[in-house]
């Protein structure tokens, strides 16, 4: 399925610094669970990857491909992704786009669209607070749900889905999953 | 002797597993199928320019949203035009979800797939659509002005304009001694089974088949299309028709957009999908019908005899029009009613609004047509201050008239031509049934005692038994099952019963030992629906046929086992045996085994047909070059043009001027279509045919709003009668057998429901004096009414 999907990001210089660190970004995304270097400054990447009802091992690289630009191509049991993540006018949009197939692929686009913002929103907001999430793999992704929502979603059973990669300028970035315990 | 089934009240043998709860409707398979709900637009017309389900992501157990972007293939492609026509000149179809536009509050914008029900509904709650509202078109009256389009490229939302005619109608009115002008409408309603739509599919990866199942009225149009949009070769689909509770004209519209995410879904996820309608969503997705607006002009003589009559009117055919121009046609085509008309034309032009699609509705443009030519029959009475019965003896084509040619073309693509009927008969028989001639005696003993009673009249031909085909399979099996296969479908109207009664008064069976499925492409997989009242007409003529065919292979069989004649033998009781010998036979099921010439025998019986069981001749083969094994065949029934059946009701209303409520105090039906295979299945077809007209009298409208929002989306706010509002007509039936098929059977599912409106309109303006030109008529319109001509003087 392609993807195609623009929208606005805040990555303030000490977020970019934070993305040029392979271990901070890490702790900022739950779900990674090992971030190697490789060659020319890719990555190599494994985490447990959950978008709605599809959830598995996933592993991949991250390339930079220009101080934009970067590839993200991998893949595992929810599927192949195969996308680039750039960085447009001046670094306050992200656009990204590519082919997903594999499971992940029949959420359809609405959904992995949302993902993918939900994950970039995420990454940057846990950069910018400095600080790593919580270590339980089960608290909730969203950076900005109220409190009463959070809590009637965990009542619900673990916490939903974070989504896949996102890139922004001159830094790698290092894509962590959440494992979600399926309630059914 | 054989007891005759034609004919017979056989009790039905569906009724046995419905009224326990054992039936197999839709929603009883599939618990553990994800589930399917969909987001709709709240919009009657709006461009789409985003969506987000950011806030879905969050519901756990959400499978996957679809948009119209997801759609591959021909299921990007906007839905078949079902029935196209030269004359329509700007079709438009849906897409199976919308694609930047939606152009009726409840088309389907996306689709959710779930763990259950609640949680794809939790999910669509949570999605965020973003729209422009534009401007929407509402109503024939805003649709005709033009100054908004539903469709941009549809000039003055017109889809369609048709002009059929018979001689020269305004010449003949030009020089009338008498003309009149009159403008009559009925406003839209829609089927509303008791059952919604529904559709389960399951993908059979091993297999490479789909086997789908949906509340339909036609499964081989379901399969064509579902087979021909998700690409697939017809025979990888399975389409199976549950049990289901009602159609009556909605299920026949296919592809619903339902009918193809469904088994797409399905198939791309690995998992069985299904998809309940729930009634809001029947109010708001499935299609409605009736909105006619038409204006009448009619020239006719001294003693009431028509001379021309030309009728222009406007069809509202909602967003869409899958189904063509077929509605308007057939409203053009049985106006004419029972009349002998030699001057008439009639136009119409079919317009698009912003409101639900419009399809057949039980009636299907007929009640439309004979409120039109019996509210004119009634003015001409009224105007000549002759009786309305008279009027109309007068204009009656005779019975020796047959066959009457109109000179246009029906809704079948065939020419209109009356077969066979008796409408001075049924007059006769309708005026005794209801008591017309004593009647102006009990209307004005009832006025001096304070009470106001009305008595009206209403005639209908109704074209039934519509082509192309229908086709059956019958099989007599080794165990003396005689199974039976048809294409159509069946949403109560008991052919696992007359079928049966068929074939048994055929193959000389007990109909008890006949198996009838239906709309089951497994089983029978060339067929075209269940719709205008044609399933007795066609799929009875076919298994007829076909059980024909097996007799006649079960004598011959049975002739040379038992050294006889094929002329000298009969079958009764299953047993094919010599005429005046009933201890000289051979059961059918035995026929059945030497049927099918065998190397291995599975049981005792089938010894029978073993290599070594008989002597044979060396210079025959097993199985000849023009025969086959086994006893079974495969006929059709294909007819070269409509059968007409005909009826008139006659109803005694009472009005209360105080409340305006309309009480029905008598009500009687005369009915023809022709010899009844079995008359109590006919009674139950036209009381509930006459519970639907009275609804539509009286209860039933849609109540858009000016920006196309329908506030009566639920039996809160649309009135559905209930027992107290529908009387239990008194009904007589008449019998003029059609020239045109085997059986001589004309149909019978519509009949009750075509007259209503008219002859409760003349019956209310008879008691209470206010002329009745739009129905359906509430007791506060009626109320205003009476009000304003008190007023008046």
């Amino acid at each position: 399925m392609r993807l195609s999907t623009s929208f606005p990001v805040t990555a303030p210089p000490a977020v970019l610094t934070a993305l040029a660190d392979p271990a901070q970004v890490a702790a900022a995304l739950p779900g990674c669970r090992s971030v190697e270097a490789g060659a020319n400054g890719r990555l190599v990447v494994v985490l447990d990857l959950s978008v709605a009802s599809v959830s598995g091992l996933w592993s991949g690289t991250v390339t930079p491909v220009d101080a934009d630009t970067v590839c993200i191509a991998g893949s595992g049991a929810p599927g192949n992704v195969d996308l680039t993540a750039r960085a447009d006018g001046d670094r306050t949009r992200l656009t990204v786009e590519g082919e997903v197939s594999g499971p992940l692929a029949t959420a359809g686009t609405a959904v992995l669209t949302a993902a993918v913002r939900r994950l970039a929103d995420t990454l940057l907001a846990n950069l910018a607070a400095g600080s790593a999430p919580s270590a339980s793999p089960h608290s909730t992704a969203r950076p900005d749900a109220a409190p009463d929502a959070g809590a009637a979603i965990r009542q619900r059973g673990p916490a939903g889905a974070v989504a896949a990669a996102a890139v922004v300028a001159g830094a790698v970035v290092v894509v962590r999953w959440r494992r979600r315990r399926s309630a059914r | 002797m054989t007891t005759q089934w034609f004919g017979e009240r056989v009790e039905r043998r569906e009724d046995e597993r419905l009224v326990r709860g054992a039936g197999r409707f839709l929603d009883d398979a599939g618990h553990d199928a994800l589930a399917a709900a969909f987001v709709r637009s709240p919009h009657a017309h709006a461009r789409m320019t985003g969506i987000d389900v950011s806030d879905a992501l969050d519901v756990d157990g959400l499978v996957a949203v679809y948009t119209w972007d997801d759609l591959p293939g021909r299921l990007a492609d906007p839905l078949p035009l079902l029935i196209p026509h030269p004359d329509l000149t700007h079709p438009r179809t849906q897409y199976a979800l919308a694609r930047g536009e939606v152009n009726h509050v409840g088309e389907a914008v996306a689709m959710v797939v779930a763990v259950d029900r609640y949680v794809a509904e939790d999910a669509a709650d949570r999605i965020v659509v973003d729209y422009e509202p534009l401007p929407a078109v509402v109503g024939l009256d805003a649709a005709r002005a033009g100054d908004r389009l539903v469709h941009e490229d549809v000039p003055g939302n017109v889809a369609a304009v048709t002009t059929q005619q018979l001689g020269d109608a305004a010449s003949a009115i030009a020089v009338a001694p008498h003309v009149l002008e009159l403008d009559l409408a009925m406003e839209r309603s829609l089927s509303s089974p008791l059952e919604g739509r529904g559709v389960h599919a399951r993908w059979d990866d091993e297999d490479g088949r789909l086997r789908l199942r949906t509340s339909t009225q036609t499964s081989t149009g379901v399969r064509a299309a579902v087979a021909n949009i998700l690409g697939l070769p017809d025979v990888a689909v399975d389409v199976i028709t549950p049990d289901v509770g009602g159609g009556f004209g909605t299920k026949v519209v296919h592809p619903y957009p339902e009918e193809v995410l469904v088994p797409w879904a399905a198939r791309l996820l690995g998992r069985e999908v299904k998809w309940v309608e729930d009634r809001y969503e029947h109010f708001v997705s499935a299609t409605h019908e009736r909105g006619q607006q038409h204006h009448v002009r009619v020239g006719f003589d001294g003693d009431g005899t028509i001379l021309g009559l030309e009728v222009d009117f406007w069809h509202d055919t909602g967003a869409y029009a899958p189904y063509g121009i077929v509605l308007p046609i057939i409203t053009a085509t049985q106006l004419p009613g029972p009349y002998r008309h030699r001057n008439y034309r009639v136009t119409f032009t079919s317009l698009y609004t912003n409101t639900v699609t419009v399809t057949p509705y039980r009636g299907a443009g007929r009640p439309q047509g004979c409120f039109v030519m019996e509210r004119t029959m009634d003015r001409i009475a009224s105007a000549l201050g002759l009786g309305r019965d008279e009027v109309r003896a007068r204009n009656l084509i005779g019975p020796d008239e047959f066959p009457y040619d109109f000179h246009m073309t029906f809704q079948d693509g065939r020419p209109l031509i009356y077969d066979s009927g008796d409408y001075p008969g049924l007059l006769d028989r309708v005026r005794e049934l209801v008591g017309w001639d004593d009647f102006a005696a009990e209307q004005a003993a009832a006025l001096a005692a304070g009470r106001r009673l009305g008595i009206g009249l209403a005639c209908y031909v109704e074209g039934t038994g519509v082509g192309p085909y229908e086709g059956a399979h019958v099989h007599v099996e080794t165990n003396g099952r005689v199974m039976v296969a048809t294409g159509l479908t069946s949403q109560g109207q008991g052919h696992e019963t007359v079928f049966a009664q068929i074939v048994a008064d055929e193959l000389g069976v007990d109909p008890g030992d006949v198996y009838v499925t239906t709309g089951d492409t497994r089983r029978f997989p060339y067929a075209v629906g269940t719709y205008a009242s044609r399933a007795a007409v066609m799929s009875g003529n076919a298994v007829a046929l076909a059980a024909r065919a097996v007799r006649a292979k079960a004598v011959r069989i049975a002739a040379e086992a038992l050294e006889a004649a094929p002329d000298d033998l009969e079958i009764a009781g299953g047993v094919v045996h010599v005429r005046g010998t009933p201890t000289r036979g051979i059961p059918l099921s035995q026929v059945a085994v030497l049927s099918n010439p065998l190397r291995y025998s599975f049981s005792k019986e089938a010894q029978a047909a073993g290599v070594f069981a008989s002597p044979s001749d060396p210079d025959v083969a097993p199985v000849p070059d023009d025969d086959e094994p086994g006893l079974e065949a495969r006929d059709y029934y294909s007819p070269v043009r409509s059968t007409f059946a005909s009826g008139m009701h006659a109803a005694v209303v009472e009005v209360d001027p105080e409340l305006g409520t309309v009480a029905i105090r008598r009500y009687a039906v005369v009915h023809d279509c022709g010899p009844l295979i079995n008359p109590m299945i006919v009674e139950g077809q036209i009381h509930g045919g006459v519970a639907q007209g009275v609804a539509g009298a009286l209860l039933e409208r849609m109540a858009y709003d000016e920006e196309g929002n329908l506030a009566n989306a639920s039996f809160m706010d649309f009135l559905m009668p209930y027992l107290s509002e529908v009387p239990t007509p008194e009904i007589a039936h008449s019998e003029t057998p059609s020239p045109l098929n085997p059986l001589g059977i004309k149909g019978a599912g519509e009949a009750g429901v075509i007259p209503v409106s008219a002859c409760l309109a003349a019956a209310i303006e008879d008691a209470v004096g206010v002329r009745m030109d739009r129905m359906p008529i509430s007791p506060p319109e009626l109320w205003v009414a009476l009000a304003a001509r008190e007023a008046a003087g």
